[in-house]
């Protein structure tokens, strides 16, 4: 695929979702405010990265589900579906670049506010996994569900939950890290449900598509 | 052509398509009451859906693997509710469909051209999809259809819905793509099968009922077509009593087209609409 068709299909993006296409880059602005903030008055270094995970990574799939539930809209599906068999690892690609690019520069905040020792292997592995997560969650949600309205709840719901309650209010798995792994089973578990996460997303995905 | 053997649907315990075999070509029409299996049939050529046993062939290439028809680039299907990306403009829509398809964005604009016109669009090109009308819509989706080049198109009651005018644009259109594709139109008016098809398959209560020619289904009413001459006081009584399936007004009585196994009147040549309802009357008294 070359330069020009890449660039209509974000040309397209964009003019398919009109001002919603802005929402993610407006939040990852909002991000770096918000971590400065916390920066500023706490010294728990989880805490601005916390903007990173609970925030900027679940909105980072905000194109992809928005784009492609038009897709499931009444009447499209059917005419529209194998259409998209060729371009939904493409879609996919592109976006995570782009919204990998935006979250790279909050790795650097995070950085520049915590200092280069925080990024230890096993997190930038999480947040990696993590990403990849919420890149396909949306998609695969929207495969089972067929309504924008339906996979967005739930995501924005165990999001929230697991945000808000630092991972401490329902006893499901738990994806993020709230403070840094203190042994190798609080670290492997969020890792193990991340991956099971993605295994099955792609499953559903590939089942749609091909 | 597109072979189907022994087909078999079910869905929640209940056979929605049970052994059907089929062989088309041609403009195929896919005649059937409501609940027929005819749009679970589409879907399944169309890929969409999974059916239990059976295959598909296109000429002598098997295209079901398993359980389900692969999605192949000869096959196109447009479904009856057509409506893609309403706040975008026709053009924008099949510039991206276009691109999807691997065509190049600078090098696509006369292919997309050539198709809107083909489809009779060319003076709503910068319409929002939103502001088309039903049967411009679904023209719309014959145009995104044509830009793959499908030799075999799939329309799911393509004409339900749309007004005398854009109905009759519509089966003119249908008939022009038949002449070098072979085009299977699912539907329950025999009008438009009356009016486009070349071979048709009758289902119902997902079996196949009939297979062939129009001129072999209209002969399945031959010997129970008559005609009375009915004044107009004993109109009431007869529809009380007959299979009535036309009524046509003279100035001095109506003529009335009845179904009958004792003569009536004059026998008549029977219409496609004749044959249709002798078979689905014949298949009701078998059970």
């Amino acid at each position: 695929m070359d330069k020009k068709t890449i660039i209509h299909l974000f040309r397209f993006d964009r003019r398919l979702l009109g001002s919603l296409y802005v929402f993610p880059f407006l939040v990852y602005g909002l991000c770096v405010a918000l971590m400065l903030v916390f920066a500023a008055r706490s010294d728990e270094p989880f805490l601005p990265y916390t903007v990173v995970q609970g925030i900027a990574v679940p909105i980072a799939g905000w194109h992809i589900v928005f784009l492609y539930s038009h897709l499931y809209e009444e009447g499209a599906k059917e005419a529209l579906l194998w259409h998209y068999r060729k371009t939904v690892v493409i879609d996919l690609l592109r976006h995570a670049v782009l919204h990998g690019g935006c979250l790279l520069l909050l790795v650097i905040v995070t950085l520049w506010i915590n200092g280069t020792a925080f990024l230890t292997a096993p997190i930038l592995v999480h947040l990696f996994l993590l990403f990849l997560f919420y890149q396909l969650i949306g998609l695969a949600m929207l495969s089972v569900f067929r309504s924008l309205d339906v996979a967005l709840s739930v995501i924005a719901v165990y999001t929230f939950m697991e945000v808000a309650t630092q991972g401490t209010f329902m006893p499901w798995p738990h994806l993020f890290l709230f403070q840094a792994p203190t042994d190798s089973l609080s670290l492997l578990l969020p890792i193990l449900w991340l991956g099971a996460g993605i295994v099955i997303s792609v499953i559903l995905i590939g089942r749609e598509f091909w | 052509m597109v072979t189907i053997e022994g087909l078999t649907k079910i869905m929640k315990k209940k056979a929605i398509l049970s052994d059907v075999s089929l062989s088309i070509s041609g403009v195929y029409g896919l005649l059937g009451p409501n609940g027929a299996g005819k749009t679970t049939l589409m879907r399944i050529l169309a890929g969409l859906l999974d059916f239990n046993h059976g295959r598909v062939s296109l000429g002598d290439e098997r295209i079901s693997t398993g359980t389900r028809v692969r999605r192949v680039k000869d096959i196109g299907y447009l479904p009856q509710d057509f409506m893609i990306y309403p706040e975008l403009t026709m053009y924008e829509v099949l510039e991206h469909i276009a691109v999807l398809q691997g065509e190049h964005p600078a090098a696509c604009r006369p292919k997309i051209e050539e198709v809107i016109e083909q489809v009779n669009l060319s003076s709503h090109m910068n319409k929002k999809m939103r502001e088309l009308s039903g049967g411009m819509r679904r023209r719309v989706g014959i145009a995104m259809l044509l830009l793959r080049e499908p030799s075999i198109l799939l329309f799911d009651e393509p004409t339900a819905g749309l007004d005398i005018r854009e109905r009759v644009r519509f089966r003119n259109l249908l008939k022009r793509l038949g002449n070098d594709r072979t085009i299977v139109i699912s539907s329950h008016l025999v009008e438009d099968i009356e009016f486009l098809c070349t071979k048709i398959g009758v289902l119902d209560r997902g079996a196949v009922l009939f297979e062939g020619s129009p001129d072999a289904l209209k002969q399945k009413a031959a010997p129970y077509t008559y005609e009375l001459d009915v004044p107009f006081g004993e109109l009431d009584s007869i529809m009380a009593t007959k299979e009535v399936v036309q009524i046509r007004e003279e100035p001095s009585h109506v003529v009335v087209r009845v179904l009958s196994e004792e003569p009536l009147g004059r026998r008549v040549s029977p219409r496609l609409m004749d044959g249709y309802l002798a078979l689905l009357k014949e298949a009701e008294s078998h059970g």
